[in-house]
Parts: structure tokens; sequence; C-alpha cells
């Protein structure tokens, strides 16, 4: 783990979560309500998969998030331990083992905490190969893509803060191809660079991109240990 | 229908959308930073010491400079002391000699290298390790790296004609000695002062004869390859399709097919990516290059040049033979049944060759027209302008070159043709207009009229340089206006009027004749594909015996499947492969299977249409359709990765199939059932569930409408609805929104029925089948 990384930690969000008893829980509350804003979609996959209709799975996410989003909750989530992603399953489970037996009578309200785009989330969640995953699965794909999906965009944001969103696109290909496969000479001319230029920015995409994983990663794992094993984790869970 | 892209990275099917365009899966191994351990290593950390660094390690040498550093390390210029030669020192990063892998590459790029002494290929001296870094010395050459060459402008096709047989020879060489070089490109390739080309890196290169004879003697287990399995060696620009995707098997036609992407480069500056067209389209260079570039880069190696000097040998004939020019280059492709579009050297001497033609074309027709005869000159002249300006158009249609012509440009190819044929008869036309307006001009101005007739005939030809040839037309002239009258007017003044309409229909005519008369004589009928329609068709038939109950296995079709039961006992397979382009339909291979108790038919799809690192695109490729006539009572087990919808008509035998993106439909089904990760809706009618079959649905993205007769008296199973069920039956118990697992139980009628389902995606419906038979041996549900 490199120096910067470590720096990352201090601030990562689920850490702040999980310290909020000793620290300003206003901020770790804002912390989580980031991460549940990122990370709501993979839930409602592992809700559709489960069985229910859109819009109770709309219902049942937004309740869920309502409940761990409750202040004085906040002190219980602090006793957990290990990743978000597992918390968020494990703490999904049980929502949904006690909603399950209140549930079917009276139609659900939940308040909404977080904006979950329903149409938007059917949409995504209707265009998904049939597959034969379990839910747990389902929910664990989900995330790593979902993860994947923020870390891409946000580097492609910040290359378009910079007004280089145009250099982003043409090399975008070089994170996970060959980088010598990279028609330089071609993209070059395309973006009035010099190949010279462009071998040293696609170099630093690479890095910026690898850093940017580490650091989305590192929000939602508790130690800076875990980063590697969660990197392993998602790889498998992708190849699997 | 959807389209599957495959990563162009690590050749996996992508299915998700989003992160754009990026694979996931290489997504994450980047996070590793271990996608490419060559070029990270020197890239990231690799930093070449500096030559007086060096010096400790090689007390013999005098380090002179870097001259660059590569993928695998840095290359120095050096100055053995002792013999007092320059050479050249390679160094590998001291990190990547820990790895015990690159250990062993460079050992044996030594030892192949130690093998070779030619003089297209970099001696190599010595080897070694030295405090833990490998290092070797090679000959050094004096020059430029063909990479530095195409960079630093172009190489002219002159010089690519002169490199490339040395090329050649270095590799008839090396291949003769069963060593592949594996990674041939721009920067292995030398050139030194004097022109001459020498060989480096043989790095990567695989010693098969080694190999086998250890693996013979034992000492080396089977199956131990030099070259990890799975793990792609090379740059993927010049590497042929195999080595990406069999890397294991590949031979010495890797080179080959990476000597013909080079050759391309010479010559046109580009790389042969995506839908290429031949380098004389590009360049002004003999069409017979086309050939030998483009078989160089077949993607089947058996359909590549064989041997490295049957390259050279042709390159040779080619530069020894110039092309005749113009027009005897095109009487010789009127010999080419096949017209080639090459036949015309390049679209420099499309333009004078068309004008050419175009000239006396209009010549000859109206010499034609005006029906007189000139001096024998004039008469061969015209003839000649017909006939080149026919071949000029038959070879402005393009068919052929490299195969696969999309359909645009065919149906292009016919409309020249006709517009040519077209400016052909309108060259009688304004002839006859001439004449028209002449003879007018003459009716109403007696004496006058002479004079402006003598000044417009003589207008044209005055134009067009042959004037003097005219004189006799002009002559003649009077002679035409005593043909006689008719209502005052000139009878050729009356011709002319009913002539030019004709001439107008007769363009029409001509232009839709011409297009349609291309169209047929342009396709391209190459292993029975012909062009139908609006695209290219392949069509087969064929007829195996098969046992009443036979088993038929369906996969990896990208099209649709229609299944017929009938009473005989044969399998009768129609398969139509159509696409936009031969090349694709030319890709699509059906292997077939036939056994006494079971069929496999199994379609071989181009894993890559455009040979490199772009992904195969079904929308570009071909699709096959099949039309599959089985016994009534086969089984139609495995029935697997269909791209397209599936009918199934009047066969009673079990039912099964997976991985379908389309619409099922099943009629007249009367036995077991099973459709697994299905994409579509799911029709099916069973005609008789009595006798305790089942039906098993699972992973369905789509509607289900099960049809079932009234007594029906199965087992039908379903996982995770995410729809409703609906049933005509009152006494199913189905909900809506049941959880994994959960059994339910129902009575469809006097029957009974047990209902399990799981992932689906949409609305599930029972209803009665009231064409179904009633049911003969039902047995009581579970």
């Amino acid at each position: 783990m490199t120096e910067q990384n470590r720096n990352i930690f201090v601030t990562t969000r689920w850490t702040q979560v999980l310290h909020a008893a000793q620290s300003d829980t206003t901020s770790a509350h804002a912390a989580l309500e980031q991460l549940c804003q990122a990370y709501w979609y993979p839930l409602y996959a592992y809700v559709r998969r489960r069985g229910y209709a859109p819009p109770d799975a709309e219902d049942l996410t937004q309740g869920f998030f309502a409940r761990i989003l409750k202040l004085n909750s906040l002190a219980q989530v602090g006793r957990e331990k290990g990743k978000f992603r597992t918390f968020l399953l494990a703490s999904m489970n049980h929502y949904l083992a006690d909603e399950w037996d209140r549930a079917s009578a009276q139609k659900r309200s939940a308040p909404r905490t977080i904006s979950l785009d329903a149409a938007m989330a059917e949409g995504r969640y209707a265009n998904e190969p049939a597959d034969r995953l379990t839910p747990d699965r389902v929910f664990e794909r989900r995330w790593a893509l979902t993860l994947l999906e923020n870390v891409v965009q946000r580097l492609c944001g910040e290359y378009k803060a910079a007004g280089q969103g145009a250099l982003f696109m043409e090399t975008r290909f070089a994170i996970t191809g060959d980088k010598n496969a990279v028609p330089y000479g071609e993209i070059a001319v395309r973006l009035g660079m010099t190949e010279e230029a462009l071998r040293v920015a696609v170099h630093r995409l690479r890095q910026r991109y690898r850093r940017a994983l580490h650091e989305e990663i590192a929000q939602t794992v508790a130690d800076e240990s875990e980063v590697a094993e969660e990197l392993n984790c998602l790889r498998q869970i992708l190849s699997g | 229908m959807p389209t599957e892209r495959t990563c162009p990275t690590c050749g996996k099917p992508m299915t998700e959308s989003g992160l754009m365009g990026l694979c996931p899966d290489c997504l994450l191994k980047a996070g590793f930073g271990t996608i490419d351990t060559r070029g990270e290593a020197a890239g990231s950390g690799f930093v070449p010491p500096a030559p007086e660094e060096l010096a400790r390690y090689f007390p013999d040498l005098e380090i002179l400079g870097l001259l660059g550093r590569g993928g695998m390390g840095a290359v120095y210029k050096a100055r053995q002391k002792r013999l007092d030669r320059l050479v050249a020192l390679k160094i590998l990063p001291s990190g990547v000699g820990q790895d015990p892998s690159f250990a062993e590459r460079f050992e044996r790029e030594a030892k192949a290298l130690a093998q070779l002494h030619h003089p297209n290929i970099v001696t190599l001296y010595d080897s070694g390790q030295a405090d833990g870094m490998f290092y070797f010395f090679m000959e050094f050459v004096d020059g430029v790296t063909l990479r530095q060459l195409l960079d630093s402008g172009h190489v002219s096709p002159k010089e690519a004609l002169a490199i490339v047989p040395q090329i050649c020879d270095a590799l008839q060489f090396a291949h003769d000695r069963g060593i592949i070089h594996r990674d041939i490109k721009p920067e292995n390739i030398l050139i030194n002062k004097d022109g001459q080309v020498k060989i480096a890196d043989f790095g990567v290169a695989k010693i098969v004869g080694r190999e086998l004879s250890e693996a013979a003697g034992g000492r080396v287990a089977a199956g131990a390859g030099q070259t990890e399995a799975g793990k792609v060696i090379g740059t993927p620009q010049y590497m042929a399709p195999e080595q990406l995707s069999r890397p294991v098997e590949v031979d010495h036609r890797a080179d080959i097919y990476a000597l013909g992407v080079v050759f391309y480069q010479m010559l046109t500056g580009e790389l042969p990516v995506g839908r290429f067209e031949p380098p004389s389209r590009k360049v002004h260079i003999d069409v017979r290059l086309d050939e030998v570039v483009l078989r160089a880069m077949e993607k089947q190696p058996d359909l590549r040049y064989q041997q490295a000097s049957e390259i050279k040998t042709e390159v040779e004939t080619i530069v020894s033979t110039p092309a005749a020019a113009g027009i005897a280059a095109m009487g010789g492709a009127v010999a080419q049944p096949a017209f080639h579009a090459g036949a015309l050297e390049s679209d420099k001497t499309i333009l004078p060759a068309f004008l050419l033609a175009t000239f006396f074309g209009v010549f000859g027709a109206h010499r034609f027209y005006a029906g007189k005869i000139g001096t024998a000159f004039l008469q061969l002249g015209a003839l000649f302008g017909c006939v080149v300006l026919i071949i000029v158009c038959a070879n402005l249609a393009p068919g052929s070159g490299s195969t696969g012509e999309p359909i645009f440009r065919i149906v292009l190819g016919g409309i020249t043709f006709g517009i040519l044929l077209g400016a052909f008869i309108c060259g009688c036309g304004i002839w006859a207009a001439i004449d028209w307006v002449l003879i007018l001009c003459r009716a109403f101005t007696d004496g006058e009229g002479r004079r402006i007739a003598r000044w417009v005939r003589a207008a044209p030809g005055a134009v067009s340089g042959v004037a003097p040839s005219y004189g006799h037309n002009v002559a003649s002239a009077p002679a035409a206006g005593t043909a006689g009258s008719l209502g005052g007017r000139s009878l050729w003044a009356v011709a002319g009027i009913i002539l030019i309409p004709i001439v107008i229909v007769a363009l029409l005519a001509v232009l839709l004749v011409g297009s349609m008369f291309t169209y047929q004589v342009k396709s391209v009928p190459m292993d029975g594909i012909v062009q139908q329609g609006g695209e290219f068709r392949k069509e087969a038939t064929q007829t195996f015996p098969m046992k009443p109950d036979g088993r038929l296995s369906v996969g990896n079709v990208n099209g649709r499947i229609d299944i017929e039961g009938t009473t005989g006992n044969t399998i009768v397979i129609h398969s139509v492969i159509h696409g936009t382009t031969s090349d694709g339909v030319g890709l699509v291979k059906i292997d077939i299977d036939p056994r006494p108790d079971e069929i496999t038919v199994h379609t071989e799809e181009p894993s890559r249409q455009n040979g490199f690192h772009w992904p195969w695109s079904r929308e570009e490729g071909a699709t096959v359709d099949y039309t599959i006539q089985v016994p009534e009572h086969a089984r139609l087990d495995r029935i697997v990765s269909v791209n397209g919808p599936i009918d199934i008509e009047k066969v009673a035998g079990v039912i099964e199939a997976t991985s379908v993106n389309g619409e099922i439909k099943v009629e007249d089904a009367a036995s077991d059932l099973k459709l697994s990760t299905v994409n579509g809706r799911i029709n099916a009618a069973m005609s008789e569930l009595g006798g305790g079959q089942s039906v098993e649905l699972s992973e369905v993205n789509g509607e289900i409408a099960l049809m079932v007769p009234d007594d029906a008296s199965a087992t039908f199973m379903a996982s995770t609805v995410n729809g409703g069920v609906g049933s005509e039956f009152p006494a199913l118990n189905v909900t809506k929104n049941f959880p994994i697992g959960s059994n339910l139980s129902g009575s469809l009628g006097s029957g009974s029925a047990k209902v399990k389902a799981s992932s689906v995606n949409g609305e599930i419906s029972f209803g009665r089948n009231t064409a179904a038979r009633p049911a003969t041996a039902a047995s009581p549900g579970p």
C-alpha cells in the first residue's frame, strides 16, 4: 500500500461510518448517504431477483435505506465490521425477512431518502441478460459493475473538467488493452498532440485509473489491508 | 436482434452495457497492474541504467550510449575492447530476472538466436547473467528500424519491394530450422546503411523442433510447451488471428501473416485495420501486389502462402515483369472472367481511360448512327472505342478484388455501367439531334442554311479534334436533304423527332438493364455464395438417416431455427447462411456430425470478422437460418446458444433449449419441455400432458404462455417469477410474487400439477389447450 493510499484511508467513507461513535456523526451520516446513493442499484437488482415486482422492489429499497440512514441507527452500524458491501447485503436480508412478515397486508410507502429513479432502475434491470445467477450473485456482480462504473465515470469527469474529455474518449481503451496496441499515430493526429506526448498521457491515464479504482474500493472497506483482497474478490465475482 | 460484443483484449463476450464500452473484467485486471507485465515493467518501473553504471558489470566493454528501450529491456551501443568491434548490448530490467518465466524467455531468446546465422538475421555473440541482470551481445546494426523509416515519412513501394524479399529470406531460413519469430513488426526489422535488412528479437521464438525432440526423448513432459497455454505473445496489430485465439497452435504461418501486415503498412503507410482496401486502391502500385499482400494476410493459415520463400518469388516476379500499362492491362482484364476490379491499376489510370473510352465510344456511336462508311481507319477507331468503353464499364463495376464487397458497391458498379452505356446511346442521340437541327435549318433557310449546317456539323468535330474527318459528312448533308419531305418537312427531321424520345426511353432502359446486368455478373460466386435480394447467401440441404427417436443437437446459431416433425426416418437439414458481405458468409462453417442415433449440427462462427483486434460484429456478419425436418418422436435436446427465434412444430419427443435470444414457439408438443435462459417470449402449446411429463422453465426474460390440455397431468417447474402468473385453471394455486422454491400445487382440470418457477422476468399464463387430445395414460400428479 502506498503512502497515498494511506492518506485516502483517513477520510474513506466507510471507515468514517464505522467510527461514527468516536467521530463527527453528521459527516459520518453524510458519508453513509453518499455510499448508499452510489450503490443502491445492486440492491435494487438483488431485491428484484429475489422475486419482488418493480413497485415493491422500489419500496423495499427505499424503506431499507430509510432504515439504515436513520440517525440513531448509525451507532448500530458503527458496531459492524468488514466491508460495506457485505454489510449492505446482510442488512438487506434482515430487512427483507422483517418486512416479509409485516408485508403484503398494507401497501408500504417508504420515505424517500435517496433519489432512486424507479423508471430508470427498472429499465436497466429489464435490459440485463437472463442468467442463472442467484440473487446474491446478482448483487455481487451488480456491485462490482457499479463500482467500476463509478470509477470510469469519475475518471471521465475529471478529464472533462480539465478540458481533456476528448483525450479520455480517444484513449480510454488503453486502460484495459495492451497499451502498445493503441494506434498512437492516428489518435495523436486527431488530438493535435505529438505521439510522444500521447504516450505519456496514456501512461498517466492508466496510472490514474489504477489509483481511482483503489480509492473507490477503499471507500467501501474498513481497513486498508482489505483493498487488495476486495480487488481480488471483485475480480472473482466478475470472472465467476 | 441483440448483438454480442466481445472484449478486444480478453476475447470474452461483453454482455453488460455501460462502462463506456470497456470490459469489466479487463478493468479489474488493469487494477492489478498486471495486464502487460512486459510493457508495465519497462514502462513504469524500469529505468535503464546509465552507461557508466553498466561499465561496472562489463569491464570488457566500452558502453557508448543507449540505443533504445523496448518492451523487454534496453539496448546499448558498446565497443568490445578486446576485439575492437561494435556490439549491441541488450539488458533486461533487473526486476524481471526474478520472474522465472522471464528468465526462461531470455534463455530461449538467446538459444534461438544462437542457432541462426544468416545475413538477414541479427547475429548473437553471447549471453549471460551479471549480478542478476540478464544480457546478451548482438551484432551492432548501424542503421534504422523499419518503424523509424515508416514514422519518418514513407517507405516508397520500390523500397518495400526491396525489403520484403530479404525478410522472406530470413524467415525462410529460421522456419527451416523450426524457429518461428512470433513477433514480426517494424520495430524488429532493422535496415543498415547498405539497405540490408536484419531481423532482430527472435525473443519470443518457440523452438518447435527442439521441443518435439525433447518431448520424444522423455525430457519434457508432453504438452509442456514453452509458451504458457493461453498466454498471448506478440503485438496485436501484427498478430495472426490464430495467434490471438489459439496461441498454442501457432506455427510459422503466423510470421507470414505478420509479414503481410508489415508489407501492407510499407505500401500504404497504414495498418490494415477493419475493412481495409487492397493496397493498389490506396497507392499507385502494381495491382498484382494486392494478391500477394492479401494472401499473406488470409485469416485461415491454410489459405496463406505456406512458405516465406513463395512470397519472395512472387514479389520478384512482379518486380521483374512490369505490368503492361493502359489499354494492354485492360485487355488483359477482359480475358479474366472474374472481372477483377484491380485490373485497372489505380484511380489515376481510371480517369484518362474513362475519358478516352467515352470519346471513342461517342465517336464510334456516331459512326454507327450516321451509317456512313469512312476510311477503314475511322471504322476501326470507332469499333475500338466501343470495345474500350465496354471494358472500362465492366472494370468500373467492382465485384471482386478482395472477397466480400459490400452490396452497395456492386449496385454502384451496375449504375456506373448503366450510365456509361447510356452515354453511348446518348452519343447517337446527340448526333441525331444535330442532324435534326441541321435539317430544320435547311428547311427554313435554303442557301444560308447550308452554311450554318456546315458550321454546326464541323463544330463538334473541331472540339473533339477530329474535324477533318467529318468533311465527307458535311458534304453528304445535301444528299440527305433530298431524301424526301413530309408535310413540308424533311423525312430526316421527322425521323429525328421520333428518334429522340426513343433514345431517351432506351437510355432509361439501358440504365435499368445495365444495373441488373452487372448485378448478376458481378456477384462473387465463391464457395457457392450468391447474391440474392440485396444480400449474400449460401444454401445447402443435407439428408441423413436418423432413428425414429434419435436425438438432434443444434448449437451456436446466429439466426432462426424451424424444426418440424415428420413421419419419415430421415433428418433433412436445410441451412441458409446469409449476410451483407460475402466475407462474413464465407466465414461461417456448419459442422454436421451424423451418427445413427444422434445428429449434431454446430455452427462455427467466425470469431474475428476483420482479422485484427476488432471484434467480430454480428451486425456485419452472417446469419444462419435452419429449416430442419426430424422424425416425429425425435428428441430435441441440447439446442444451445441460439441468437434468434425457435419454432418447433409437431415434435413429440423431449424438447430442451437453453441460452436463446429470441422467441420460442412450440406447437403440438407432447413430451417433456425444458427451456432455460431465454431472452424472449415462450409460447408453448402442449397437446398431450398425461404421462407425468414435466415442463421446466427457468431464467426467462419475457412472457410465458403455456397452453395445456384440460386434464393435463404434469410437473411444471419455473422459478423466481418477476411478473404475474395467470391461469385459466381455477384450481391451480398460483400467486403473484412467490419467493424462490415455494412449490405451488393445484389442479389443472381433472389432472393435477405441481408448479415451480424460477427467474422469470415476465408474465406466466396457463391456458386451456382446446385442440389437445385427451390424455390417454393420465397418472395422478404429485
